[in-house]
């Protein structure tokens, strides 16, 4: 993982504590902008945090160890999301894990070492009616065929290579 | 200005976009269920279209309509005419629908009907969209009337009736709708007082769960001393398979705000918080636009219409955490730490966010309050029943024709909304042999759903065939399980009811906070058992100890989370118990349990084609061309690629032959040798975690111990940074631990 910009990082953090300052409960916004940009939680970034506002350096790893999303070792460049909510996991979701699990050659919840890809799977991203359901990047497929997975992650590759 | 100088110019703007006179207007669903079947890509095509046919049209983005299986969902108006839905727009139909409209007609591809009356919230009335003052097109004397489909006939669309209809951030649009108005009433004609009475009297419950009163909840919080009082809308829709909150956020979100407005009006509140799941940006973005027009037109902010009141709402996403949708977990993480449910009472009313009286609903139940304020209690009664009055919106999903939201009064047949509205789908099962089949050549393409679920993993699972099941809280009770958001998911041939329920005491094993016994260690405990019995590992004293273990859990634990975590087991074993058997006997008559079926193919059918041997990860499959094939059940992982390539009924999955069970009583606990997996020792931690260490921490200024993980993996940490020990050695938290477990669980520290 490349080194953080100390510096950076502490003005990104001056600017983010400014934005929010009117907020009355800026704390997972500021997190979430965090994981954004660097894709991780930086401890560094958690203990300047705690510097900087009221909230203390015990409470920001709480909540950061508490939420699924925010993470304290960098996630892939392309976050494969796999749903395995009630919908899906009855039109076999774990099937579709599976199938990127060896696609990828990663399990699931880890990051290629590369750290070109992170696949995991959530529980519902609320379209239900398009099970089983992916998310790469943010983007969503629904209906997904296990003989059109393979399709689908080349065109991630190709992006990827490109 | 006055609330009707600044409502009026919107109203007569939003009017003219919604009907307009001159212009064409084409809508396209652009919900998550809409972009993920490609609706923008059919957003875009239309708009080159357009503009390549010179079509005096506009193309407006809109929600989710509600029929998600019928995404990307597009409706064109012509002016003066009724407005054509068409479902599953391609690129095709997208240039079918332009062409016809550039000769002023409707395209006939894709059409799914006309809809000819539009509901309108503010009048309580419909409106006919159509005139006909025109020639009268051939096609079109026969009228297809949207309204007659079986998916829509039996619905009553009150809070969703604009959902998929107007540009969901739009305030002129929603004004037009009557948005809005509900809110002038509330500042300028209404007490705070009226508008408690009114909702108490109208009898709306809780949407989100259990089902308290919410008049009753306002009313607890007005009561209080302190004058700092906050609203929170619970967006936090964590139940796998429940989508409602997203669509009414995605579509409609100001009318949520304008709920907020009014509850905070009605408890004195002047700041109100969103609290939503990160897991829906499109949700985040519809309503952070909403707001930001709804501030610029001066109806939330220093000065909500003109009356000098002030009110604002702030956005919070969350980061991917079930119990935060628990109404303490939440308030504990608005305040930035560890989203924990807090003990009750205080209740949120009393003590909330950051100690102040709190109003805390769900999402659909504030956006029900503008009706009922502006309509009355008795409107809002006029359908449901008398103990859940009003209309509830459900989510359909599974393996059904009709997927998607539906609004229905409360009180509604289940066998209704699955039989007529969701309506069981056909699955293929060509491939596939049941222990109930005598011979695999007959035609298996009907298909009876087994089960439902509903409301998540706090609800039950219930068989089709339960009679007179009715959805309202009573209902719902009274079969085992509860309301919950109302997510319903059918359940078909394909899948096991044993190991949804092994799936939801997993989910809801990981996502405990870890704080009582119960929750943490009997339901992870309850998780493995289910898991070994999908795995053939099961005993037949499984049963009576889930039995056991299904009691203990409610009564052990504190929040709703724990209290409900049983529902699906004890469901599950009262109405399936067959199904468990069948597991416990070697076979899993669904063939989901990997364990428990296997592959074959059957050489009579086999034709030798190759198709299946590519798609073999493993090379399992061994055979030439020509001749029929075999598998090596060694190497075979159960991937299911082979079958959903074989073009003949060759390549079958086969439930394994129903044997002797294991042994009996306590078995388990003697065959432990040979049974690979042991149920979870409890844990010996004597931490009861309490918090006096850390708070006593934070007393010492030192501040840096926190809980880790959750459910079974909740462990007291120390901060450290850079390897550094921030530990000041102050020896405070071992002074106030109640059970000596500091010095156990920081031994390597003390010596």
């Amino acid at each position: 993982m490349a080194a953080i910009d100390s510096q950076e990082l502490h003005d990104f953090l001056e600017k983010l504590v400014q934005d929010y300052e009117a907020m009355k409960s800026p704390i997972l916004t500021m997190l979430n902008r965090i994981q954004e940009r660097y894709r991780y939680i930086p401890v560094e970034a958690l203990y300047e945090l705690s510097q900087m506002t009221s909230y203390s350096f015990g409470d920001l790893n709480a909540l950061v160890s508490s939420f699924e999303d925010l993470t304290t070792e960098p996630v892939g460049e392309h976050l494969i999301l796999v749903c395995d909510g009630t919908a899906c996991h009855a039109v076999g979701s774990v099937d579709v894990i599976k199938a990127v699990e060896d696609e990828l050659g990663i399990r699931c919840g880890t990051t290629s070492e590369d750290g070109k890809y992170t696949l995991k799977s959530v529980y519902c991203v609320g379209a239900c009616s398009l099970a089983p359901i992916a998310m790469i990047d943010g983007v969503s497929f629904g209906r997904i065929k296990l003989t059109k997975l393979d399709d689908m992650l080349a065109s991630l590759r190709t992006e990827a290579a490109s | 200005m006055s609330a009707s100088d600044i409502l009026a110019p919107l109203r007569e703007r939003g009017w003219e976009r919604l009907y307009p006179d001159e212009r064409i207007r084409i809508t396209v669903g652009l919900g998550t269920c809409g972009i993920s079947a490609g609706a923008q890509t059919v957003f875009e095509r239309l708009s080159a279209r357009v503009e390549e046919l010179d079509i005096d049209a506009d193309i407006v983005p809109v929600g989710c309509a509600g029929m998600c299986y019928a995404e990307p969902l597009v409706t064109v108006s012509i002016p003066g005419w009724p407005r054509a839905v068409y479902e599953n727009v391609d690129e095709q139909t997208c240039d079918a629908i332009t062409k016809a409209l550039a000769r002023s007609r409707y395209a006939k591809n894709n059409r799914m009907g006309f809809v000819y009356r539009d509901w309108l919230e503010d009048f309580g009335t419909w409106i006919d969209l159509i005139e006909m003052d025109g020639e009268e097109d051939e096609e079109e004397t026969c009228p297809d009337d949207i309204a007659r489909l079986p998916f829509l006939r039996s619905q009553e669309k009150r809070l969703s009736a604009s959902w998929g209809r107007i540009t969901p951030w739009s305030v002129e649009e929603y004004v037009a709708e009557g948005g809005y108005a509900a809110l002038a009433k509330a500042l300028f004609e209404l007490g705070p007082r009226d508008m408690i009475d009114e909702v108490i009297a109208s009898g709306l419950r809780g949407r989100g769960g259990a089902g308290f009163p919410t008049g009753d909840k306002w009313q607890a919080v007005t009561l209080e001393e302190d004058e700092t009082r906050y609203v929170i809308a619970n967006a936090d829709e964590g139940d796998p398979g429940a989508y409602m909150d997203r669509g009414l956020m995605e579509s409609d979100p100001h009318r949520l705000i304008e709920g907020m407005a009014i509850a905070a009006r009605a408890i004195g509140a002047h700041y109100g918080f969103v609290f939503t799941r990160a897991e829906y940006p499109g949700a985040i973005r519809s309503i952070e636009r909403a707001l930001a027009e709804a501030r610029e037109h001066g109806i939330i902010g220093k000065d909500v219409l003109g009356s000098g009141w002030s009110f604002d709402i702030e956005v919070v996403q969350s980061a991917g955490a079930y119990i935060c949708g628990e109404e303490g977990a939440m308030l504990e993480a608005l305040e930035g730490k560890r989203p924990d449910p807090r003990p009750k009472p205080p209740n949120p009313a009393h003590a909330g966010f950051e100690g102040h009286p709190t109003g805390l609903n769900n999402v659909e139940t504030l956006a029900i309050v503008p009706s009922i304020i502006l309509h009355g209690a008795e409107h809002f009664r006029s359908c449901g029943t008398k103990e859940s009055p009003g209309t509830k919106v459900f989510s359909l999903a599974g393996t059904i024709k009709h997927a998607g939201l539906i609004e229905v009064p409360m009180g509604t047949p289940l066998s209704t909304v699955v039989e007529d509205i969701a309506q069981i789908a056909k699955e293929n099962l060509h491939n596939i042999v049941f222990p109930e089949d005598s011979n695999f050549s007959e035609d298996r393409d009907a298909s009876d759903g087994i089960a439902v679920q509903v409301g998540g993993p706090s609800g039950a699972i219930l068989p089709l065939t339960l009679d007179g099941l009715t959805l309202d809280y009573e209902g719902l009770v009274d079969a085992g399980g509860i309301m919950g958001s109302g997510g319903i998911v059918v359940l078909g041939r394909r899948a096991c009811v044993v190991d949804t329920i092994r799936y939801f005491l997993e989910f809801s094993a990981r996502s405990s906070c870890g704080r009582c016994f119960a929750c943490r260690e009997l339901l992870a405990q309850a998780a493995q058992i289910v898991g070994d019995i999908c795995a053939g590992k099961g005993y037949e004293s499984d049963l009576a100890q889930l039995e056991e273990l299904a009691k203990r859990i409610p009564r052990g634990s504190k929040c709703g989370l724990g209290k409900m975590a049983a529902n699906p087991l004890t469901s599950g074993l009262r109405y399936f118990r067959d199904d468990f058997e069948a597991h416990l006997h070697g076979s899993c008559p669904h063939l989901v349990c990997k364990e428990l079926m296997h592959f074959e193919v059957v050489a009579k059918a086999c034709p030798g084609c190759l198709c299946c041997l590519p798609s073999c990860p493993t090379g399992a499959i061994k055979g030439s061309f020509g001749k029929p094939f075999v598998i090596d059940q060694e190497k075979c992982t159960k991937c299911w690629m082979c079958v959903s390539m074989c073009p003949y009924p060759a390549l079958m999955a086969f439930p394994e032959p129903a044997m002797q069970s294991h042994g009996s009583a306590d078995a388990r606990q003697e065959d432990t040798p040979t049974c690979e997996s042991q149920l979870p020792e409890p844990s010996v931690d004597p931490c009861i975690y309490c918090n006096r260490c850390i708070d006593a921490c934070r007393h010492e200024g030192a501040d840096i111990l926190y809980f880790e993980g959750r459910g079974r993996d909740r462990t007291l940490k120390k901060a450290t940074f850079d390897g550094e020990e921030l530990c000041m050695h102050c020896g405070a938290c071992e002074r106030v631990c109640p059970t000596n477990a500091i010095e156990a669980i920081f031994r390597e520290r003390s010596t």
